[in-house]
């Protein structure tokens, strides 16, 4: 008896033009194929369970490079599919034991699925992120007036110096951000601020003060990264960095309805 | 019977450092926060030039020790921080061992 | 500016390269991976809260921060200091609280500086 598998699913379409789909692997170098019910397409990779099973999942999630790798995995089968047409991405781990299950979770929520599948369609999320630079804090930097005190006076003066500098920064780095995510925002479909993410994770040591995703009209993407370019021009002090396109991440859940 | 968990790092060292790291950061928090107060104390003017320079002077010599523990411990002040995640690093770049 | 992932401007097209986004940033690919996408109730249920790792590495500050928040503690959130990104008159407003919310504190404060009983 060979080795017990379980369905890893990816993501959930309307139309796959099969013939024109690429041989493509998923997170276990599996040949990804296509589940069908509900007038809907599933996108799934027959899996091991030795390595996907309820245990596995839970162990292998801990382990940052497997993570890593199962992560991009599962990132380029949904990137894919999204070429093809609208789709909604399923969050990692969602783990079937078999087609009849998947088919049967389709039928289950059809509904939700075609909310999700209209609000993407014709639309691409864009991440942009803005990096506060270290050296606009030296910008407000002033030589606090020394007069004639003692040192430990000289001290407190400078430190509180430093401080108003920092905290005139920051400040005006906040309020940057905030007007940068507006004017994308007047662009977008729906516009979101999410958290910043976990500094480990990131190569910049910069501080971020933007983590900001849209949906866009796929005829505004243009003008969407040329604001975002003009932008970075006007605001001095802060970096903008722009990611996408990617698959609707952020906007196919539909806890995430937004008119 | 299960066993450890592989990454529960038990090398003595490290524990001692990330212990100092953490006490430390701790301290140099408690230390920026009572520096704060005491320069809204200055804002204020409530306080006697004698009182401010005792004060600063308390304050460098704070400084020069915090400066001196991360030496020993060779902790650098990238070291003395913990992620607050969204809202930023606790300490930040406000504390940069040169006062 | 710096643009990243498949940094053609515009459309997502059909296949270009197949995964051209090796070079996208683990931090944005986890974010929407593990944080976003449909979520349904699988076969295998793993809860993605329970992962250690995730817990640990990545929420337990925040958690620990919500917990914090929700029995309210959150003075970081209103400290302009701490917090940073606030008004004026904010910071006006928030310094006359905490003068009289840590008086008695700072009093103690001055009076271990101070090296004596004057504490003014």
């Amino acid at each position: 008896m060979g080795e017990q598998h379980v369905v890893w699913l990816y993501a959930v379409t309307r139309r796959l033009d099969v013939a024109r789909f690429p041989a493509t692997t998923g997170v276990a170098r599996e040949p990804v194929r296509i589940v069908e019910a509900a007038d809907l397409m599933a996108v799934v990779g027959s899996v091991g369970a030795g390595e996907f099973g309820e245990d596995a999942l839970r162990r292998n999630l801990e382990d940052l490079a497997w993570l890593e790798a199962t992560a991009r995995a599962h990132d380029a089968v949904v990137d894919i599919v999204n070429h093809f047409g609208p789709t909604v991405p399923l969050r990692l781990a969602t783990v079937y034991h078999d087609d009849d299950s998947v088919r049967a979770s389709l039928v289950a929520h059809r509904g939700e699925f075609d909310t999700a599948l209209r609000r993407v369609t014709g639309r691409t999320e864009w991440g942009v992120k803005g990096y506060a630079d270290p050296d606009s804090i030296a910008n407000h930097s002033v030589e606090e007036q020394v007069g004639d005190v003692g040192e430990g006076t000289a001290y407190l003066l400078r430190r509180r110096a430093r401080l108003s500098a920092l905290q005139a920064a920051e400040s005006e780095a906040a309020a940057k951000a905030h007007r940068i995510h507006e004017a994308l925002s007047r662009i977008a479909v729906v516009a979101k601020r999410q958290p910043v993410p976990h500094a480990e994770l990131l190569h910049k040591r910069a501080k971020i003060v933007l983590n900001g995703t849209y949906l866009v009209d796929n005829e505004r993407a243009d003008e969407f990264a040329d604001t975002v370019r003009t932008l970075d021009d006007q605001h001095p002090g802060i970096e903008l960095d722009l990611t996408g396109p990617w698959p609707p991440y952020s906007f196919a859940g539909v806890d995430q309805m937004s008119p | 019977m299960s066993q450890l968990p592989e990454r529960i790092n038990t090398d003595h060292e490290n524990v001692e450092r990330g212990l100092a790291s953490l006490v430390l950061t701790i301290i140099e928090l408690l230390r920026q926060l009572m520096e704060r107060q005491a320069l809204r104390r200055i804002e204020r003017g409530d306080l006697a030039d004698e009182q401010v320079e005792r004060m600063g002077r308390t304050f460098m010599a704070l400084e020069q020790r915090m400066n001196e523990l991360c030496d020993q411990f060779g902790l650098t002040a990238e070291d003395l921080d913990i992620d607050l995640g969204p809202l930023g690093p606790l300490l930040g770049n406000d504390f940069d061992g040169s006062g | 500016m710096t643009s990243s992932r498949n940094s053609r401007a515009g459309l997502p097209q059909p296949l270009g390269n197949s995964g051209g986004h090796d070079s996208a940033n683990l931090a944005d690919i986890l974010e929407r991976v593990l944080d976003k996408g449909v979520v349904i109730a699988g076969d295998i249920q793993v809860n993605l809260l329970d992962i250690e790792l995730l817990t640990v590495k990545l929420r337990l500050v925040i958690a620990s921060l919500e917990a914090a928040r929700q029995v309210g503690i959150d003075w970081w959130e209103h400290d302009p200091w701490l917090s940073g990104g606030s008004g004026k008159r904010e910071l006006e407003q928030e310094n006359q609280r905490l003068r009289q919310r840590l008086a008695d504190l700072d009093r103690d404060a001055l009076r271990e500086l101070d090296e004596g009983p004057d504490d003014g």
